[in-house]
């Protein structure tokens, strides 16, 4: 066997990047180069990982309910499912037309079998037992499983890779040569690096996101709390919140709006990077036409839950519903507005 | 002198008896309760350090030294308002009554019956982090001037004397109660002139200068929007007061120094085990010196210029342990010849203290036995590089990165109206931190550059700094800095979950993120963004009545639902007025389904959008139009269970649309 040759090159550092790769590798067999940073422990998570989006449409709340169940499948097969938890989820709106797109989600939830509780004004959803881990304890777990898998890593800043005329690719890390027959950006960190912004389908919105980490604060219910119209999701942390703040506008303000029932609390650790969206709160997923490369964008928090699904539509063998719904969402969909989803807030 | 067993001689060598104190003038006070003696020029820390409190209290039930980078902030006693003193800031007076801020340990019976002499604070941190206390108190009193100088070090000295001449406003703020900063345990370079004549020279010129406010004793804390924020103590009717100064400058110079790293072993924040430039200050400043013995472990020249001085002012040498293999210098000749024992390529793997106060190092070369030294009381000495101190440059915006070369977090970028000097911006000696002052003040008020020598002598002839000693494993808690953060190296336990960093949340100093660098917990590559990330703690998060803006009205009214509902029920979905039972009000999101209610969502058949438009009770469906001309009656969800639906009436389909 050609010790330089993969089947596919995943560029990408976050935790569902790395589950892509696992995915390929443990479920498909294939050979997965992975092109990313180490996991660097003292960061802030750059998002939540969650099993439940607020979603509006039953064909993606039936790929999220079957995703949760094959992630959990996945990472205890690997014995690498203690980090995963149980959690209820609350979702918070401002605006009318949030409250009513709440209304949808809580019906289509109940359906699927989760507890969904409006709060008694009306303006909070909670939603029981989603599932949910922190990046920073499953990432180690991850990456020694990525060692027992044979994933090979290469360093995402030195490592540059060109597209050949057959579809395949050469990476280059300083004197190493390494070949793939396909690449996938899988992460926004990948995708903004590796694609101009000529390149990028028109609608990607990147912009700027925050995590803050606080001192401890007064118990709060439910453990996860996303202000949908301020673009905020506070996160329990033994003691204090973990912070996440989608957008730079006015984030002072936000913060402090989210944080209004607290007492004063101090900013323990405050991370900024670039988040990559879509205008239509749709993901893009799937092969561009120009450079051919395969893209995921606009996961969310679910991202990491999608590794299965995206797995088997890189490995070529999706289900016929995951391809009929990857096929909406690909970055070549001559159309997405019968698969837009509700756009939350102002922020 | 048996009130204060950690004085040394008044007429110690080289100043050892203590140059900032008057031994004319004893006075005593309480701290927690326990009598405190000290001298006219003491701080409330050195003053309980001389009398023999050597821990802060303990942290997981191990004691905690106590040291001029972590000492509890104090308020007095009886006194429930005001802003915390620092204890190392706060002048000893006698006849106070002080007290710690933070969780005391109550002392029993027996301790205090076989107790002679109290050593600890008998604080409990538990792993929390120390927090000051003033960084959430409101400015008392706005200055304002051209130019505000950070630190009272060579550099910023060097700074203010540039800027006075030029006639403009000037405020320089120092932490410490003196001038001058470390630039005296470095001593001179060859020839050059004495630390001690540059800041006595420069602190008499500013002193005299109309132009200059100098604030001593005044510790910077933030910079926000062109003011920086400091905490000041002062005596105020013979009373030790602390107030929030904000001093408004178009220009800032960050004069902040360079911190001594903490070798990163287990016990090295045991009471007892001291860096080198906190033993020196002491001493030097105060004549405080704990036990009549010494250990030294170093990296670097300048401890043993330390050792031959307070061996001349008689603390017994142990030996010095140098992590270098054969270093040359001027002082490790002198060392020699003085008959210090000595040993080289060896690095600090645990220190313990017994209970009678003797200290054990245990040092271990590379692949070879460790051994373990004793001494019956003292200190041991520890040192480790010296890591600009950058915090006040990164609440400024600035950012900073990895050097890997010089194994430090240096400043990247430049920030405009705030310039680095002196150490904080790398330079190493005397002449060239004053060079560096001076080039700022230049900087910023756009005179022609100035020059900066900063020459180093030459590795033939002494043998440069090594890293800071990282042991690669940890016998006992090993913190990875000195400051207030209190983080330990992690260390696995087996069957207990995994460590999180961010549920073990609390800010990272530079010399924690610099440790974790070099003790492979981080990628260098990440360490500047990290110093970034958990180095910015301590402003308070401000509550805000924030609340959105809807965005612009969409198109609406009894023919448009929302986007996000297009397609859902096929091309040609209508929307109808429908009705349970003429009272139920029907909930937004409620599915509908044909008559055999088996389904999935998938195939709902419509769900419920709104109220009516009508104002009846029911609701607004919208529905797929080919079940609409198949039926006109439906299940839908409702609080009580499924229910027979019913079409009131229908919109056209042709009139239907999503909301943009």
């Amino acid at each position: 066997m050609d010790e330089s040759a993969f089947d596919i090159a995943i560029f990408g550092s976050n935790v569902p990047a790395r589950l892509l790769a696992a995915a390929l590798c443990a479920t498909h067999g294939k050979r997965v180069v992975l092109v990313g940073e180490p996991f660097s422990p003292l960061r802030l998570p750059a998002q939540l990982h969650l099993s439940v989006l607020p979603v509006t449409r039953p064909e993606t709340w039936t790929l999220l309910a079957k995703a949760e169940a094959e992630t959990i499948a996945l990472l205890g097969g690997a014995g690498v499912a203690t980090a995963l938890v149980r959690t209820a989820l609350g979702f918070r709106a401002d605006l009318p037309q949030t409250i009513e797109a709440l209304g949808h989600v809580r019906h289509l939830a109940l359906t699927y079998g989760l507890e969904a509780t409006f709060s008694r004004d009306g303006r909070q959803l909670t939603l029981g037992n989603a599932v949910s881990f922190a990046e920073e304890m499953l990432t180690p777990l991850v990456d020694a499983w990525l060692t027992r898998l044979g994933v090979v890593r290469l360093p995402g800043a030195d490592t540059e890779f060109s597209i050949l005329k057959n579809g395949s690719a050469v990476l280059t890390t300083g004197e190493q040569l390494v070949t793939a027959q396909q690449i996938a950006l899988a992460d926004d960190g990948a995708l903004l690096a590796r694609l101009s912004e000529r390149e990028r389908p028109a609608l990607l919105r990147v912009g700027g996101a925050t995590a803050v980490l606080t001192s401890a604060v007064r118990a709060a219910s439910p453990p996860i709390l996303n202000f949908l119209d301020r673009g905020t999701t506070l996160s329990r942390r033994n003691g204090g919140f973990l912070v996440h703040l989608e957008g730079e506008s006015e984030t002072e303000e936000r913060l402090g709006a989210c944080l209004a029932d607290q007492p004063p609390l101090h900013r323990l650790a405050t991370r900024r990077m670039r988040r990559v969206g879509t205008a239509d709160g749709v993901p893009i997923i799937g092969w561009l036409k120009t450079p051919r490369l395969f893209v995921v964008a606009g996961l969310g928090s679910a991202a990491a839950f999608f590794a299965p699904a995206l797995a088997r539509l890189v490995a070529g063998v999706p289900t016929a519903e995951e391809k009929r719904w990857f096929a909406a969402r690909s970055p070549n969909a001559a159309s997405r507005a019968m698969v837009a989803e509700f756009v939350a807030g102002a922020a | 002198m048996s009130e204060q067993p950690a004085r040394l001689q008044a007429d110690a060598a080289h100043g050892f008896g203590g140059i900032g104190i008057d031994r004319s003038k004893p006075l005593s006070f309480r701290l927690n309760g326990q009598i405190v003696h000290g001298f006219a020029g003491d701080t409330v820390l050195t003053a309980a350090l001389a009398s023999g409190i050597v821990a802060a209290g303990t942290d997981g039930g191990a004691a905690l030294g106590l040291d001029e980078r972590f000492c509890p902030p104090i308020a007095i006693k009886g006194s429930s308002s005001g802003v915390a003193l620092a204890m190392e800031r706060t002048p000893a007076v006698d006849g106070m009554d002080f007290r710690t801020i933070g969780t005391i340990e109550p002392e029993s019976f027996l301790e205090r019956l076989l107790r002679r002499r109290a050593s600890s604070l008998r604080q409990r941190f538990d792993g929390a982090p120390l927090v000051h206390p003033w960084t959430r108190e409101a400015p008392g009193e706005t200055l304002s001037a051209d130019i505000v100088i950070v630190g009272g070090g060579v550099a910023g000295l060097a700074a203010a004397e540039a800027a006075s001449r030029t006639g403009r406003k000037i405020v320089l703020i120092e932490r410490r109660l003196w001038l001058g900063g470390d630039a005296r345990y470095f001593g001179p370079i060859g020839n050059d002139e004495t630390p001690e004549a540059i800041v006595e020279r420069l602190a008499q010129s500013l002193a005299a200068a109309p132009n200059v406010t100098l604030l001593t004793a005044t510790e910077a804390f933030e910079i926000s929007r062109g003011a920086v924020l400091a905490h000041r103590v002062e005596l105020v009717d013979g009373r030790p007061k602390a107030r929030i100064i904000a001093v408004n400058a178009a220009n800032i110079v960050l004069a902040t120094g360079a911190l001594q790293r903490l070798p990163l072993f287990g016990g090295n924040r045991l009471p007892g085990v001291v860096t080198a430039i906190a033993a020196y200050h002491r001493a030097k400043r105060f004549g405080v010196w704990s036990g009549a013995h010494a250990l030294f472990a170093t990296q670097s020249n300048f401890v043993y210029r330390l050792a031959l001085r307070i061996h001349d002012a008689g603390i017994a040498i142990g030996r010095i342990a140098d992590l270098r293999l054969n270093p040359q210098s001027r002082f490790v000749d002198f060392s020699k010849a003085s008959g210090f024992t000595m040993s080289s390529g060896l690095a600090p793997i645990a220190a313990a203290r017994g209970a009678h106060g003797e200290m054990t190092l245990t040092i271990r070369g590379s692949g070879g036995a460790a051994q373990s030294l004793t001494i019956p009381s003292g200190q041991i000495v520890v040192s480790g590089s010296w890591q600009p101190d950058l915090t006040l440059w990164m609440r400024a915006g600035g950012a900073i990165g990895w050097n890997g070369e010089s194994g430090l977090l240096e400043a990247k970028g430049g920030l405009d109206h705030v310039v680095l000097a002196g150490s904080a911006a790398g330079l190493q000696t005397t002449k060239g931190a004053m060079g560096s002052g001076r080039a700022a003040v230049a900087r910023l008020l756009e005179q022609p550059p100035v020059e900066i020598d900063d020459g180093r002598i030459d590795a033939m002839f002494e043998t440069p700094d090594d890293a800071t000693p990282i042991a690669p494993e940890s016998h006992g808690r090993a913190y990875l800095d000195s400051g207030l953060s209190l983080v330990a190296r992690h260390e696995p336990i087996e069957g207990a979950p995994p460590w999180s960093p961010v549920d073990d949340a609390r800010p990272l100093s530079l010399g924690d993120v610099a440790a974790s660098v070099q003790a492979r917990l981080i990628a260098p590559a990440d360490a500047g963004v990290i110093a970034e990330e958990r180095g910015m703690a301590g402003a308070t998060i401000a509550p805000s009545n924030w609340v959105p803006e809807a965005p612009p009205i969409a198109p609406s009214g009894p023919s448009a639902y929302p986007a996000y509902l297009a397609g859902r029920f096929g091309p040609d979905a209508s929307l109808a007025i429908v009705s349970v039972d003429g009272q139920t009000a029907l909930e937004t999101g409620a599915l509908i389904y044909s008559n055999a209610r088996s389904e999935v969502p998938p195939a709902a058949l419509g769900v419920i959008v709104g109220p009516p438009s009508d104002g009846s009770k029911g609701g607004t469906a919208l529905l797929s139009g080919a079940a609409l001309a198949k039926a006109d009656r439906f299940i839908i969800e409702t609080a009580t269970g499924p229910a027979p639906l019913r079409i009131i009436k229908t919109i056209g389909a042709d009139a239907v649309s999503p909301a943009a």
